[in-house]
């Protein structure tokens, strides 16, 4: 179950499984090597660098605010490009010169369809790593090279249930704020193109947040610390964790980020910068969720 | 990048307030800046910028009223009611703030 849907690869076999119970939808994948995209999607977006490669948007409107829920297309240099096509709900791929089923299950858990899930307004993406304590969600945000897989590592080692380990979908139900789990898979090492080993330890259930946690480095040996944040101070948490961030996107992600802010807590969490220190880090956070 | 906007002993220059703003005028809001409170605090988003601000507790109760009323004569005097301070030290304060929204293209000041 990927953000709680299932993908049915018509033409890859290594990647099959039968759909799970409780998903929100499955979502045929196909195989498509006479896609031309050039005759219909004449907006182009220039390359940008992902996962040590290259990818691009191309769609048939520049995305906005009325034009999100349309069909588009990532193009990943040389390896693939995924298309998703609106009026048949389904995403079809073509074949670049260093495609491999792996790579294709890459792109579309990691990056395409958060992507998705984002321009459809299904859910909100935040680029975190999350386990639960005590069978509640809490998150874990940073700078780059900030300590999110270090730290959701280490909670996993130690028996915890993972959500995320690299993005997490929130959607607002009622008044609550609920982690919507990623993919079951966690990468502790920094390769790319990878998403690591399976986790057998995954929750597929939607919970609500039960905090978000900011880790910030400090010295090897300083106090390993835990204060609660307010106001701006807060609404970073957020904004560090930014998956997508079109334009188009930014006033919404404000209003319901900022919103987000006012339900769920944000502690600023002190990391002495040793990795000897981190069981110290872990109990201090799991007595605080408690 | 987040920058905090100190509301309290800002750095004042009466001929220069003089000159550029006074009580009359009226605050339009950057159609770009989106604000949203948190925590009694006011966060701020420049989409042009891409700055994010804070501000403090009075700085939020300045925003709040200047969304509410439509000179800043008016602001002045909901506040002159909401805090213990003299008149001239207010006017200078509320001035001060409204002009560093404006270096910070928050707001503009309609012309007289």
């Amino acid at each position: 179950m990927i953000y709680q849907y299932h993908f049915d690869f018509k033409d890859e076999k290594v990647l099959q499984s039968d759909p799970p119970k409780n998903i929100r939808g499955i979502i045929p994948v196909i195989e498509d090597p006479q896609m031309v995209l050039s005759e219909t999607f004449q907006t182009v977006y220039p390359w940008m660098p992902a996962s040590g490669m290259e990818i691009r948007y191309i769609s048939n409107l520049p995305f906005s605010k009325e034009n999100h829920d349309i069909s588009w297309a990532m193009e990943i240099r040389d390896v693939l490009t995924l298309f998703w096509s609106k009026e048949c709900g389904e995403i079809r791929y073509k074949k670049g010169l260093k495609y491999s089923a792996e790579r294709l299950q890459f792109w579309l858990y990691h990056t395409f369809f958060p992507v998705m899930l984002e321009l459809r307004g299904i859910y909100h993406i935040l680029h975190v790593g999350s386990v639960e304590i005590v069978g509640k969600p809490v998150l874990f945000s940073a700078h780059s090279f900030g300590g999110k897989s270090t730290m959701t590592d280490y909670f996993i080692q130690r028996g915890h249930t993972m959500l995320s380990d690299d993005a997490l979908g929130i959607e607002k139900i009622g008044t609550q704020y609920h982690a919507i789990p990623s993919y079951p898979f966690h990468r502790p090492y920094r390769k790319a193109e990878e998403l690591g080993y399976p986790v057998s330890s995954f929750t597929t259930e939607s919970k609500p947040v039960q905090a978000v946690y900011l880790l910030e480095k400090s010295e090897p040996d300083a106090t390993v610390e835990i204060v609660e944040l307010k106001g701006i101070e807060k609404f970073k948490a957020f904004h560090y964790s930014t998956f997508i961030d079109l334009d188009f996107m930014k006033r919404e992600r404000f209003d319901f980020f900022t919103k987000m802010a006012k339900h769920v807590p944000v502690y600023k969490v002190m990391i002495p910068w040793d990795l000897d220190r981190l069981p110290e880090v872990y109990e201090k956070i799991v007595h605080w969720s408690k | 990048m987040f920058l905090e906007i100190p509301y309290i002993n800002t750095c004042y220059n009466p001929t220069k307030k003089e000159k550029k703003m006074n009580l009359n005028q009226k605050v339009i809001f950057a159609d770009t800046v989106f604000a949203q409170e948190v925590d009694g605090e006011m966060v701020l988003l420049d989409m042009n910028s891409e700055n994010y601000f804070g501000l403090d507790e009075v700085g939020t109760a300045i925003w709040q009223a200047i969304q509410e009323k439509e000179t800043l004569k008016e602001v002045f005097e909901v506040l002159l009611e909401q805090y213990e301070v003299e008149s001239e030290v207010l006017e200078k304060d509320l001035l001060g703030f409204v002009e560093k929204l404006v270096e910070s293209g928050l707001v503009e000041v309609e012309k007289n």
